[in-house]
């Protein structure tokens, strides 16, 4: 689904220079999952942001769906994000002006491509079908990340990039929230990759790989 | 806890280090708002020091003021009569407005220095005293003076010993510069000199101070016959003439500070968002309550004493830049000579740092101190529901305003009363302007259910109406005054363009005594000649002019009168037989009390008469009683009355035969006046006049601009996260602005649908309830669409740029934003 090949990336902090890819290559294929694991500040958001078209690399080609995503404007990444794209962030970023079914239907509104019954099936599945007309201060946290979930998954998405998704919850919840996104990703038949620093959360996706000093190795 | 003080300090101030467009919208705010107040605080106190200055000379603060019943000026005679009966405390005085050679405005002020009481003349400080001892022999013996002050020498271009030529060619005692600034713009001459000059017996009126209740008594009892003693403190007098102007500005300038200290609470909420982390930081880092409350307010201190430093610094070129319109309102509509130079007042910088400092202590303290008590653990929830107790109590509020306005209405009587209505008005918008919002953008979402993206846009009102709160109303307050000044002085400039056409409408004014009827009668391109005729007395302690009007005059006829009978003005031209019919003005209904029917006893030449009053006319702009008899009539009655000029009507496209004829007739050039070039002199004297209103309502409107900028760059801050997330969804750009900036659009759409009504129940307040509690004349309110729509297209500009401006940078900041976004 997606590819990154011979990727370079690096950005200063004062005197410093941190390479957060040297040479770096990894893919995923469609309907793969896998969590990528690493240090604090090993650059897990920056890769994230790459494979997302929202930051770019020094050398190297970036494919997602077997196209570069390097020469798009900024136009056509912004199509390319709303068509093919799902988001999940440690803080949930709903909007707090519309309700949970408002709020999950969004992208998929922008892209055209709104199910209904899509739409209450996950809902459904996420478990959060009798939260629909709540706004987001009404929700708790692992509400509002499923909440977020059905989002990036509603428009139905090639690649669903998820960072730190349980960061915000309990234990409890984070277990409930990640077998949730897993298998709805996988339901949808979209690639999954989650930025997360738990091994517990690791342990539910197929892969983990970890980012340390550049470069990206496959756990055992 | 000095070091705990300078710590929290030093990390507060960190802010603005990092934010200094931040720093600078306080300062802004603070300053705009100070200057502004300053500026008008400042014109007021010169032209009141004017006023002060005025009351010193002669007879303007003399408590009683002397006149004759039956004539407008006092002969010498009954002066000298006074005295030796015993009045000492009388002096006379001759007050003369007249032209120049060059055609320059001359007031001339005359008095019998010897008769002048001790507290006017004065002794103690007689280097400044233009009547201290010092040079009087001069004034007072042949030649004579004329002590000129500095500034009218200038103004008429005369050096010392030279003499002014006046229109008639009178010569005038040779000059004397003074630089006091008691004798403001009036040239000051001895009695005797003025006697001789203008060749005449009497005084313009006699003044007194300090009459006992028995030497009233004993007054009356003498010369109640042929003079009238009133109190000049019951009467209107220039400071209570000019009163309401003042407020008005006064409330302008506060209005100013107001929408100021918007400006400041919007640019601290800004602030704030980004300090709230910190405090709660050094409040978790064990900084006590009191070393964080003492650093806020020593950084209030230091933001208002800037504000109040540059404000007043501000307010010197403003105030010179608007004072001379100040002072041509004051010549113009109350005959009121004041400087056009502003003078400093060092008393008005701690008026306006108190200010900046109570502006404060609402925009900054509160605020901070609400956010030192939040802890870090604790989470900030939002309230739910669509209108909260607050808005509710608010509109409820503005409902109450509304009808308490409109009950008081019928019995508000002073000008303070009238102006606390139009505080209740204004009042009534900002606390009906929340409600009227939110339940706009509850209709709009369930109106437009089924469309996701405007139920979006309308949820979004409700999100982003909490940041604009205080610029919508800021905007509100501003636009409320734009229109209801901008209707009462196209009301006044429509009502007084149709009274000057109408009293204005002969073509050729020649001035008395210089023709006559039967000559005019002769002359071929005269198509109708009028003279009016007048004597002057007074009534209910103010002057009264009564006018012979020729019946056949075309610039008075049935058209009018308001409020009389259709049979008034025959029955007024016919003439009664046992009371005679008269025409006032509405000066006499709502300052006197008269109605129609009523009757009036009035002093004439063959005894008290009774005058029956048929209706009434607009007189705009006097502040004296006035009744209008018929010519023949009043010939009776006043038999010894002075004639005033001819009103000429000449036949059509004969105007050039006209102007021949008359120079044949021997009417110099400057004995007649084209009434069309008066017509236009009066309306350039009139937009000349409102030039401080325009002037003010342009400033605040800009004021307003900067509190609607400043508070969306407070909400693009705010909300930069939301935006950014936005944007991760794959928002295109024009969805993006359309939805952020509809709020800003719908806002500004129901502010300016507010504003319309109570902007012009502003006017209506204006015109029918301050005007005539402060002059007795009212006219129609006339909305006029094309200053309010060209006003509406001016606001609607400026929100437009501040929203452009603010939104120059926000691509760039929302994709910043967007790569932080999962970061977080």
């Amino acid at each position: 689904m997606f590819e990154l090949k011979h990727i370079d990336k690096a950005f200063r902090d004062r005197e410093d220079e941190i390479h957060v890819a040297r040479d770096l290559s990894w893919s995923l294929g469609a309907g793969d999952n896998a969590a990528l694991m690493g240090e604090s500040g090993a650059g897990k958001t920056t890769l994230m942001n790459i494979i997302a078209g929202l930051d770019t690399v020094d050398a190297g080609e970036v494919l997602v769906g077997g196209e570069p995503i390097a020469g798009l404007s900024q136009a056509e990444l912004t199509t390319f994000r709303r068509n093919r794209l799902g988001l999940i962030f440690q803080k949930f970023h709903l909007v707090p002006a519309l309700s949970a079914w408002d709020n999950a239907a969004l992208q998929a509104r922008l892209a055209g491509a709104f199910d209904k019954g899509f739409a209450a099936h996950l809902f459904d599945m996420l478990g959060i079908e009798q939260l629909a007309h709540r706004r987001p201060e009404q929700l708790s946290g692992g509400q509002q990340q499923r909440v977020a979930i059905a989002r990036a998954l509603m428009h139905k998405p090639q690649l669903v990039l998820a960072d730190e998704p349980t960061g915000n919850l309990d234990e409890a919840t984070s277990d409930t929230v990640i077998e949730l996104l897993v298998s709805a990703a996988s339901e949808a038949d979209a690639t999954l990759v989650v930025v997360t620093h738990s091994a517990a959360i690791a342990s539910h996706l197929s892969h983990t790989w970890r980012l340390a000093s550049g470069a990206l190795t496959r756990a055992a | 806890m000095t070091r705990a003080v300078l710590v929290t300090l030093a990390t507060t101030l960190a802010f603005y280090r990092q934010n200094p467009l931040q720093a600078l919208f306080v300062l802004i705010g603070l300053v705009l708002g100070c200057g502004l107040y300053t500026a008008v605080a400042q014109i007021n106190a010169s032209a009141k020091a004017s006023y002060a200055e005025a009351d010193q000379i002669l007879g303007a603060s003399a408590q009683w003021r002397i006149t004759d019943r039956l004539s407008t000026e006092v002969a010498i005679d009954d002066y000298i009569r006074l005295r030796r009966a015993g009045f000492t405390q009388v002096y006379p005085i001759i007050e003369r407005r007249l032209a120049s050679a060059d055609g320059a405005l001359i007031s001339i002020i005359a008095t019998d220095l010897l008769a002048l009481p001790l507290t006017t003349a004065g002794t103690d400080s007689e280097g400044e005293n233009p009547f201290g001892s010092s040079g009087w022999s001069r004034l007072t013996q042949s030649p004579f003076e004329a002590w000129v002050p500095s500034q009218t020498a200038e103004r008429l271009g005369v050096v010392e010993g030279e003499q002014i030529r006046l229109r008639d060619g009178t010569l005038l005692p040779p000059a004397a510069i003074r630089s006091q600034a008691q004798q403001r713009d009036q040239i000051f001459m001895d009695l005797g000199a003025a006697l001789s000059l203008f060749e005449t017996d009497r005084v313009s009126y006699l003044a007194a101070s300090g009459l006992t209740a028995s030497e009233r008594t004993s007054f009356v009892d003498q010369f109640g016959d042929r003079l009238v003693l009133s109190n000049q403190s019951e009467a209107l007098d220039l400071s209570q003439l000019t009163q309401s102007l003042h407020t008005n500005l006064t409330a302008l300038g506060l209005l100013s500070f107001v929408v100021g200290t918007f400006i400041v609470f919007n640019a601290v909420n800004f602030s704030l968002h980004a300090r709230r982390e910190t405090l709660r930081v050094l409040s978790d880092l064990g900084a006590v309550r009191e070393a964080i409350v003492t650093a806020i307010a020593i950084e209030s201190l230091v933001w208002a004493l800037l504000g109040a430093l540059l404000g007043t610094l501000l307010a010197q070129p403003l105030s010179a830049a608007l004072m001379p319109a100040v002072a041509a309102t004051m010549q113009n509509i109350y005959g009121a000579s004041v400087s056009s130079l502003p003078v400093f007042n060092a008393g008005l910088f701690w008026e306006a740092l108190l200010l900046a400092l109570a502006g404060l202590s609402l925009a900054l303290v509160l605020p901070l101190l609400r956010a030192t008590s939040e802890s870090s653990k604790s989470p900030t929830t939002q309230d739910d529901t669509l209108l909260t107790r607050r808005d509710i109590a608010s509109g409820a509020i503005g409902v109450a305003l509304l009808l308490l306005a409109y009950v008081s209405y019928p019995v508000a009587s002073t000008v303070v009363q009238g102006f606390a209505l139009l505080a209740l008005v204004l009042f009534a918008g900002i606390a009906l302007l929340p409600v009227i919002v939110l339940l706009v953008a509850a209709l709009g979402k369930t109106g437009l259910k089924q469309h996701w993206l405007a139920r979006w846009a309308f949820a979004d009102v409700t999100f982003q109406f909490p940041h604009l709160r205080l610029a919508m109303m800021a905007l509100l307050l501003t636009l409320i005054a734009n229109i209801g000044v901008t209707s009462l002085v196209g009301s006044f400039r429509l009502a007084l363009t149709d009274w000057l056409e109408t009293r204005l409408s002969a073509d050729i004014y020649v001035t008395a005594g210089v023709v006559d009827d039967e000559t005019l009668a002769t002359e071929d391109w005269v198509r109708a000649a009028h003279q009016r005729v007048t004597t002057e007395m007074t009534f209910s302690g103010r002057t009264m002019t009564v006018v012979g009007v020729d019946v056949e005059a075309p610039d008075f006829g049935p058209a009018n009168i308001i409020d009389g009978g259709p049979d008034a003005f025959p029955r007024w031209s016919a003439g009664g037989a046992e009371t005679e019919g008269v025409f006032a003005n509405e000066q006499l209904r709502y300052l006197a009390g008269i109605e129609v029917g009523d009757s009036l006893a009035l002093m004439t030449e063959l005894g008290t008469r009774s005058f029956e009053v048929l209706g009434f006319f607009h007189d705009y702009g006097n502040v004296n009683f006035a009744l209008h008899l018929p010519s023949k009539r009043f010939e009776q009655l006043y038999p010894n009355a002075k004639p005033q000029g001819w009103g000429i009507w000449v036949k059509n496209d004969q105007q050039q035969a006209a102007e021949l004829g008359l120079s044949e007739l021997g009417v110099g050039p400057t004995q007649w006046v084209s009434q069309r070039e008066v017509l236009t002199l009066s309306m350039t004297i009139f937009d000349r006049t409102f030039a401080i209103t325009r002037a003010l309502n342009t400033l605040t409107l800009m004021v307003a601009a900067v509190a609607i900028f400043a508070s969306l760059l407070a909400v693009y801050q705010f909300r930069r996260p939301e935006y950014a997330l936005w944007r991760s969804l794959g928002m295109g750009w024009l969805t993006f602005f359309a939805i952020s900036g509809f709020p800003i659009v719908l806002m500004t759409t129901l502010v300016m649908a507010l504003a319309l009504p109570l902007g012009v129940a502003l006017s209506w307040l204006l015109i029918h309830k301050i005007n005539v509690i402060s002059f007795g004349w009212t006219m129609p309110v006339i909305v006029d669409a094309q200053p309010i729509t060209f006003l509406f297209f001016v606001v609607a500009a400026v929100v437009l740029a501040a929203f452009v401006l603010a939104s120059l940078n926000q691509r760039a900041a929302v994709n910043n934003a967007l790569k932080s976004l999962a970061g977080e």
